[in-house]
């Protein structure tokens, strides 16, 4: 990106900004207006990130540079076409939170009786009552090097969701937040913001589903901020399916308390560029996080995961596997760090990325990263970029499947490997239906592998 | 007597520039056991990779006929269809597939090529039970990823197993014995025993003699070098064991 259009951009940000400013959430004279002000000269100071960045390498944003998004905050609220959900879950136990252009949709969510200890709404309700939890942890978990995006989403966003879960509850309704998009001429600056809180002992199944319901450009600014805190379980779906002229920007921030179990399972179809900063911090003891990654993109997607674990304290176990497939000229990045800082003594921390391409014009940088202070842990790493497996492909016909058949099952086992671990099976069968889809292998649906 | 089922004419073949088979010659009967024989780099698995159409060896001249049809001008798949199976010496691990689904999409794969209607998955699971019994595997084994994290011995065991759904006509066993203690290989050759009939033939390759003990062959043939040198009955295979090849090889080098 050159420097023109660098400063263009923020020229046209900055413009919004100060058309905005003044209304935001929360209005200008509370507890948050001085993170936002800060976020903001943050923002301004970091400027757009370009590929001279180390963490922005193989991701360019170049092409966001010339389009001028508009914040969908700005765009008048219109009834939702809820067909366009294109059935999302089937599954009715399900609490459905609608966001639509970064706004909660009341009327299209299921909130109205919620299991006790459980509380779903509004993040900019949350904010405009000063909320104490909302107070306590808004903000906090960014995790060391938010990036401008995230800056950027402090200093604007004016909703989102705020989950909050009393400690002690356990919630056997699972939880799917959908965002999504309507009525836009012009291409949208979308910024939900998304805070959850688990307090201790409490436990919860929660899906964020990012799912393209324009066909038109825009740019999903996300982030969401997760706390479990001691001895609580969240069992996390992240779903992405932007439409293919999309750009998602997201930060997820995990964080964990003394024992807790965060499993969470990031599944991404992609839009047309989607990079994911995700940090997690294991700052209690016996915390154990698991991330379980599946990439498949085709056509020019792009996806970046940054994958940042902190191991700040002793006992605790973090667990990466991120899968991709790659078709067509679709490009994958994944980079992570496992950072463990002194006194984390016990630490085991694995991390592990699978690659298949599947043309060969089909692109992957995958960058692993250890960082440890620390004397006696276990921490390992390992990538691999392939093809399919010539051996394995003569095995499968050997038995009479046919080529294509043997080369759409060994692409699915691929994928599969990450969905078997789901516990949340109609995500699973979700995911599933779509990979059939995309794989255009009729023969592989519905099946139980 | 009948036709043959298998009839290798002349068979040459080479990978990256080396010639490795030099000129095959082999007859196989419904019905009947034929064993290869040879020391390491004789062309053994070569023979079984050509036949199954492994696509890494280019096969520079002669025949291999079976019911009828040029083998080497079908696909691996379409070999599997016409009734040739592969035990392989190195079975792949597959994760993400169970050997259930596997399975079925194999039997299914063959009955569509004959013209048979697909087997649901009730159908699918009422007939491969009793063949599970066949190996001493039991049913959990269904489920699991197909060879992966299996035992040398299971993964043999896997081999037979699905040997006995796809019921071929032919079945070639590369080095089946390799790597199983005593019990394994017994319940491997049992397996194998138990498959055994009129219209059915099996070629059985192997480096030692011990497993021909327990599936005893009707004919032994000893490769050496591409080349089949030499012919006999069950016999041949023991005084092999006793003598090695060296006989046969010292000949070859002149």
């Amino acid at each position: 990106m050159n420097m023109a259009t660098v400063e263009q951009q923020l020229d046209h940000y900055q413009a919004l900004y100060q058309r905005r400013a003044g209304q935001l959430t929360g209005g200008q004279q509370n507890w948050f207006s001085a993170v936002r002000q800060a976020a903001w000269v943050r923002f301004e100071q970091e400027g757009w990130p370009t590929t001279q960045h180390e963490q922005w390498r193989f991701t360019r944003l170049q092409d966001l540079a010339a389009i001028p998004f508009q914040l969908a905050v700005e765009q008048p609220q219109q009834p939702l076409d809820q067909s366009r959900l294109r059935s999302t879950l089937s599954d009715s136990a399900v609490l459905r939170v609608v966001v639509v252009n970064g706004r909660l949709h009341a009327d299209a969510s299921t909130l109205d009786r919620l299991p006790r200890g459980l509380r779903i709404g509004s993040l900019g309700a949350a904010l405009q009552s000063s909320d104490p939890v909302v107070q306590a942890h808004l903000h906090h978990y960014l995790g060391r090097f938010p990036s401008p995006l995230a800056q950027l989403n402090t200093a604007l966003f004016e909703d989102g969701v705020f989950i909050h879960l009393a400690a002690g509850q356990v919630i056997e309704q699972p939880i799917q937040i959908i965002y999504c998009q309507q009525g836009a001429k012009q291409p949208l600056l979308i910024q939900p913001r998304t805070l959850v809180v688990l307090e201790a002992n409490s436990q919860l199944r929660l899906m964020e589903h990012f799912v393209g319901t324009s066909e038109t450009v825009y740019l999903n600014n996300v982030v969401t901020e997760v706390v479990v805190a001691d001895l609580a379980v969240l069992d996390y779906y992240r779903l992405v399916q932007e439409n293919e002229a999309a750009y998602q920007l997201s930060t997820l921030g995990l964080h964990q308390g003394r024992n807790s179990t965060i499993t969470a399972t990031l599944l991404n179809l992609g839009g047309r560029l989607v990079r994911n900063d995700l940090s997690a911090t294991l700052a209690g003891e016996g915390a154990d996080c698991v991330l379980n990654g599946l990439t498949v993109l085709h056509n020019r997607q792009h996806t970046d995961h940054h994958l940042w674990v902190e191991h700040t304290q002793p006992h605790c176990h973090s667990w990466e596997y991120f899968k991709g497939v790659y078709d067509d000229h679709a490009h994958g990045v994944f980079a992570g760090c496992i950072h463990v800082y002194p006194g984390a003594q016990k630490t085991d921390a694995k991390q592990t990325n699978m690659n298949l391409l599947l043309s060969d014009q089909a692109l992957v940088d995958s960058k692993p990263q250890l960082e440890i202070f620390a004397d006696d842990v276990k921490c390992t790493h390992g990538a691999t970029i392939g093809q399919i497996d010539p051996e394995a492909l003569f095995y499968l016909r050997s038995r009479g499947l046919s080529e294509v058949q043997a080369r759409h099952l060994l692409v699915f086992a691929f994928a599969n490997e990450i969905l078997q671990q789901m516990k949340w099976r109609a995500v699973a069968v979700l995911v599933e239906r779509e990979l059939v889809q995309r794989l255009q292998a009729p023969e592989l649906a519905g099946v139980e592998m | 007597m009948s036709n043959p089922l298998l009839e290798i004419r002349d068979l040459h073949a080479r990978v990256e520039g080396h010639e490795i088979l030099k000129g095959i010659n082999l007859t196989i009967h419904s019905g009947e056991v034929h064993s290869i024989m040879g020391p390491n780099g004789s062309g053994k698995s070569t023979l079984a990779q050509v036949l199954a159409g492994r696509e890494t060896y280019e096969v520079t001249a002669g025949e291999v006929w079976m019911e009828g049809k040029n083998l080497l001008e079908l696909d691996p798949e379409e070999r599997a269809c016409v009734g040739l199976f592969l035990a392989f010496q190195y079975p792949v691990e597959i994760p993400g597939v169970s050997t259930q689904y596997f399975l079925k999409a194999a039997v299914n794969a063959v009955r569509k090529y004959r013209g048979q209607d697909e087997l649901d998955a009730v159908d699918f699971l009422e007939r491969i039970k009793e063949k599970l019994a066949l190996v001493d595997m039991d049913e959990r084994f269904l489920n699991r990823a197909l060879n992966e994290g299996f035992s040398g011995g299971e993964k043999k065991r896997n081999e037979v197993f699905q040997m006995a759904v796809l019921e071929p006509r032919l079945a070639v066993l590369d080095e089946t014995d390799s790597g199983l203690d005593i019990d394994a290989l017994r319940i491997v050759a049992d397996g194998v025993n138990r498959l055994r009939g009129a219209d059915r033939a099996f070629l059985v390759i192997t480096h030692y003699q011990r497993l021909l003990n327990y599936i005893v062959p009707d004919f032994v043939h000893v490769l050496i070098d591409g080349r089949i040198v030499r012919s006999g009955g069950k016999e041949l295979a023991l005084e092999l064991e006793q003598h090695g090849y060296a006989n046969y090889e010292a000949g070859v080098g002149v």
